[in-house]
């Protein structure tokens, strides 16, 4: 039984409603494709800190963050400082960043035309479209599973159906109407709320568990390792690896990221506002995983019928009191839609801008371009609607998240660093990059599931597999790249300027 | 070594903490000046570009 009543269903009611009549009252400054997809690149530096982190903070964020609290203690939080890490170096350095913002692009494929050619921009769309539909497509599921738990309503029935369902047509409505600029206006009100939300339902776990509680805990369940990654028996060296090069190339190279540097006043606004908003990227973890800790603390290692993911919902829908749990469930809504939105918005501007491009007739009007990516938006809408609320998860939800990534973000981080800072790169190279980028990892998943296998792959695990794919992908642009005769690459270098 | 490490996450608790309160509060004013003006300007725009 949870303490939901008739006044959170009121907050989040108000809340709902302005935030649609906000993201609908900007539609009429939509004038241009670049407007609707990267807000006619006007974004100062303050808005685009709050919706950098309204987009990568949504209800999958806040559970898999807690998951982590829950089953490795506070060592679980170690993602988000690598988070931090690589947004403040990047930002600091304008490594990579900085040639990509002063070549005027939309979108990281664009990017790579320059270097590369249509081809590569082509498949690089692909590979990314392809990895951030795996990726999103269980975030819907994972918002409603939350909010289910949190407010107490039944599991069998439709319920978590219409309510995500009513939920991503509200969130598809905004998007398709002010595109960006929605998205923008929007994320800025989310981030109020969420950060609200976050901030009064920390502070009521840390009264009611106690601190010294939550240390003593994750010290019995965990010993050390609770605290020290690099000695707990489930993360370790590789973990702490594997996760620092994918939040690298997460910080380098995935789209709703840099679209918020694509959309940038300029370069130095573009770069303060990684630098800023990388200290967030720690609170990202380590909030959610003190309601992890929490929820161990209170419940147990065997809470929510051994659901890992579960046990933090469960718990803040017994502690909270009746109108802050109104205030967290708005603050998670709020999250949700900033990164739905976001997230939309971000791999339609890719296919619409690179898969489709070959395929466009020449000479189309800045009103049919909106009118196309509008249409993109919400056929992205229907997908996630159908995958998410169908798609059944196994295995923890953090690691299903990076290994689907790893197939995009291992390539694309190569093929951007080498863009930027290497010469003899070609599209050779970039193609070979690509196709080993996706080999390696999904024939670790392939190995996982075959009998004669299994136990190899088990083994390996998830981190050295993700390692090996980087690793893979680094020496397939290098040797693809020699191998290309020099004589030929002075022929193309030649044709494409 | 394991008083290290809960030192650490003790200070970056309380510091994530402090600095996401103050940083809400920051963000939220100085952000609504910035849609403003993103606004103003984007206005501004589309009645030049009616004009011509």
């Amino acid at each position: 039984m949870t303490n939901f009543g008739l006044i959170d269903g009121s907050i989040i009611g108000v809340y709902l409603l302005v935030t649609m009549v906000a993201g609908v009252a900007v539609r009429k400054y939509v004038g241009s494709v670049d407007t609707f997809l990267v807000a006619g690149r006007e974004v100062k530096l303050y808005l685009g800190i709050a919706s950098l982190a309204a987009t990568e903070f949504g209800i999958v964020t806040c559970m898999y963050t807690a998951e982590n609290g829950y089953k490795f203690g506070f060592a679980g939080a170690i993602p988000g400082v690598l988070f931090a890490l690589a947004y403040f170096f990047v930002g600091w350095t304008g490594f990579c960043i900085k040639p990509m913002r002063e070549a005027g692009v939309m979108t990281l494929p664009e990017f790579f035309e320059k270097r590369f050619g249509t081809r590569i921009r082509w498949l690089s769309g692909v590979v990314i479209i392809l990895s951030g539909l795996l990726n999103m497509g269980v975030y819907l599921r994972m918002g409603g599973d939350f909010l289910i738990a949190v407010t107490g309503m039944s599991s069998s029935g439709y319920q978590l159906e219409i309510m995500m369902t009513i939920l991503l047509i509200a969130v598809c409505t905004y998007t398709i109407m002010g595109g960006m600029l929605s998205v923008l206006v929007t994320d800025f009100l989310q981030f109020a709320v969420m950060s609200a939300g976050l901030l009064i339902a920390t502070a009521v776990v840390v009264y009611k568990t106690g601190w010294s509680n939550m240390v003593e805990t994750v010290d019995k369940h965990y010993g050390v390792g609770g605290f020290n990654p690099f000695v707990n028996a489930d993360l370790g060296l590789s973990y702490v690896l594997f996760n620092g090069l994918v939040v690298t190339a997460c910080v380098l190279t995935a789209q709703p990221v840099i679209q918020r540097v694509l959309a940038a006043k300029d370069v130095k606004t573009g770069r303060q506002v990684f630098t800023r908003t990388s200290v967030f990227f720690v609170c990202r973890f380590v909030i959610p995983g003190l309601w992890g800790i929490g929820a161990l603390a209170a419940l147990g290692s065997e809470a929510a019928g051994g659901e890992s993911l579960k046990a933090m919902p469960q718990y803040l829908g017994t502690i909270l009191p009746m109108g802050l749990m109104g205030i967290l469930v708005a603050a998670m809504l709020a999250a949700d839609m900033s990164t739905d939105s976001s997230y939309m918005l971000a791999y339609g501007s890719v296919i619409y801008n690179d898969i489709l491009a070959p395929f466009r007739r020449k000479g189309i009007t800045e009103r049919q371009g909106i009118l196309w990516n509008r249409m993109i938006v919400a056929a992205l809408g229907l997908f996630f609607l159908f995958y998410g609320l169908w798609y059944p998860l196994k295995g923890p939800l953090w690691t299903y998240l990076t290994v689907t990534a790893t197939i995009c973000f291992s390539s694309m981080m190569t093929l951007l660093v080498a863009c930027c800072y290497w010469k003899r790169a070609n599209e050779w190279g970039a193609a070979a990059a690509i196709i080993l980028g996706a080999i390696v990892p999904v024939s670790y998943l392939v190995m996982e599931q075959l009998p004669a296998t299994a136990g190899f792959a088990k083994a390996i695990g998830p981190n050295w597999s993700g390692i090996a794919t980087f690793i893979a992908t680094a020496l397939a642009m290098v040797v693809g790249s020699y191998l290309k005769p020099e004589r030929r690459m002075r022929v193309s270098e030649g044709s494409s300027t | 070594m394991k008083s290290i490490w809960l030192w650490f996450w003790i200070i970056t608790a309380i510091g994530c903490y402090a600095w996401y309160a103050i940083a809400t509060v920051y963000i939220a004013a100085r952000g609504a000046t910035d849609i403003r003006g993103m606004l103003a300007h984007l206005r501004k725009e589309s009645e030049s570009s009616r004009q011509k």
